[in-house]
């Protein structure tokens, strides 16, 4: 089963996305903040996470660039979630070393379509 | 400047004869050169408060900028959790809901993407009033812009049977702010298209007239009462027809299409009667 992580410090969005994702057969590590995820990752090594930019101490963007900085988790697929949609955030993002973006208020159905499309191109 | 005066008074002083009236033009000279003074010290005093109220001019609409990025962020987390479980909610299994439950939902979730893009328009008021151009404007081809648009806009159009004309004749070159026209044309194309009932028509012309590039967009929809409409400008006005027939709608995007079309020097008309159609007509002026 593919493990997917997700961090949101909000708990009804982390619940929603986790809920989502498990129902589409996924396995979840739900966590809500950016210390937490970075351990995750690095203990339990998922091959996708979903990351919210804004969460207090390490925000998405933070972690993102940590996982990608580490060997170990640099090949992770990680996908931010944001509230921010002005166009320096997304750049942020990517330049952080996101593979994709999604902004609130967002589907829950796009969002799995989103990472199941980022899994098929990581096996093709 | 002030030597060359100073000269020129002691000349005019020899010229008018005797020494005395040139005496008195020097003393009338240093008067004047300290008055003089005086003016370039007021001058400095005003300009320096010109820059200061500038520069609070500046601060407050930065503020401003911020202070709407916050709220629509703050607005856009619980906005995901109502719409995100509508949808879940609405995805459940055929016997879980009754069709009464199915209708309230459809209810919820039009309201919250209302509600989204009431957000979504009030921040790019908010962004296009402080800041005029976001992006650096640059050479943009209106021909292209409205191919854009109506590529977007044509799946729509059908899905309403609403036939979509076009007559562009480019290349149509002016300077501006891509990413903004092309919200002016979504705008103006996705009004003509909802309050166009089906069966009705949507037609776009675009060519250059006299220096400038001009794009019609005429429908042949609900149009609009006369007395509302030089309302149709102003923020959150919505036409009362439009309401009673429950057609959606934020009553911001013809007021962000103006204020592009007056950042970019243009103007934007709209010419209509109810019941037969409505015309907007933009004019910018092309480099």
């Amino acid at each position: 089963m593919t493990v997917v992580l997700v961090a949101d410090d909000d708990a009804d969005i982390r619940d929603l996305v986790a809920f989502k994702l498990e129902q589409a057969g996924f396995e979840v590590i739900a966590v809500e903040d950016g210390q937490t995820a970075l351990e995750q990752a690095r203990s339990r090594q998922p091959t996708l996470a979903v990351l919210d930019v804004s969460m207090p101490g390490l925000s998405g963007i933070d972690v993102c660039r940590m996982l990608r900085a580490d060997p170990a988790t640099a090949g992770m697929l990680i996908i931010m979630l944001t509230a921010r949609v002005q166009e320096q955030d997304v750049e942020g993002g990517f330049s952080a070393g996101a593979d994709d973006y999604v902004t609130k208020p967002f589907s829950p159905r796009e969002l799995v379509s989103r990472i199941q499309s980022l899994l098929s191109r990581a096996r093709a | 400047m002030r030597g060359a005066a100073n000269g020129a008074a002691f000349l005019a002083g020899l010229l008018t004869g005797g020494a005395t009236a040139a005496l008195a033009l020097g003393r009338e000279t240093a008067r004047m050169r300290a008055a003089c003074l005086a003016t370039a010290a007021e001058t400095e005093r005003s300009r320096r408060r010109e820059d200061e109220l500038m520069a609070r001019m500046r601060a407050l609409d930065a503020a401003k900028t911020d202070f709407m990025a916050t709220v629509s962020h703050e607005l856009r987390t619980p906005l995901t959790s109502i719409s995100g479980y509508v949808e879940l909610l609405r995805d459940a299994e055929p016997d879980e809901l009754s069709d009464a439950q199915r209708r309230m939902l459809e209810v919820i979730a039009r309201n919250a993407r209302r509600l989204r893009e009431l957000i979504e328009d009030i921040l790019t008021l908010s962004r296009i009033e402080s800041g005029g151009f976001r992006s650096e404007p640059g050479e943009v081809d209106l021909a292209q812009v409205v191919e854009r648009a109506i590529t977007e806009i044509g799946p729509v159009a059908a899905k309403a049977s609403v036939g979509l004309h076009a007559e562009v004749r480019g290349p149509l070159p002016l300077r501006g702010d891509g990413v903004q026209l092309d919200r002016v044309l979504a705008n103006l194309l996705g009004n003509a298209v909802k309050f166009t009932p089906a069966a009705g028509t949507v037609t776009v012309r675009a060519a250059h007239d006299a220096g400038e590039a001009v794009l019609v967009v005429a429908d042949t929809g609900m149009g609009i009462p006369e007395s509302e409409q030089k309302a149709l400008f102003v923020r959150f006005f919505r036409a009362t027809n439009a309401i009673r027939r429950a057609v959606p709608g934020t009553g911001l995007g013809l007021a962000i299409c103006r204020k592009i079309v007056d950042n970019h020097g243009g103007t934007i008309a709209v010419a209509s009667a109810e019941n037969m159609g409505t015309t907007v007509t933009v004019r910018l002026p092309a480099s």
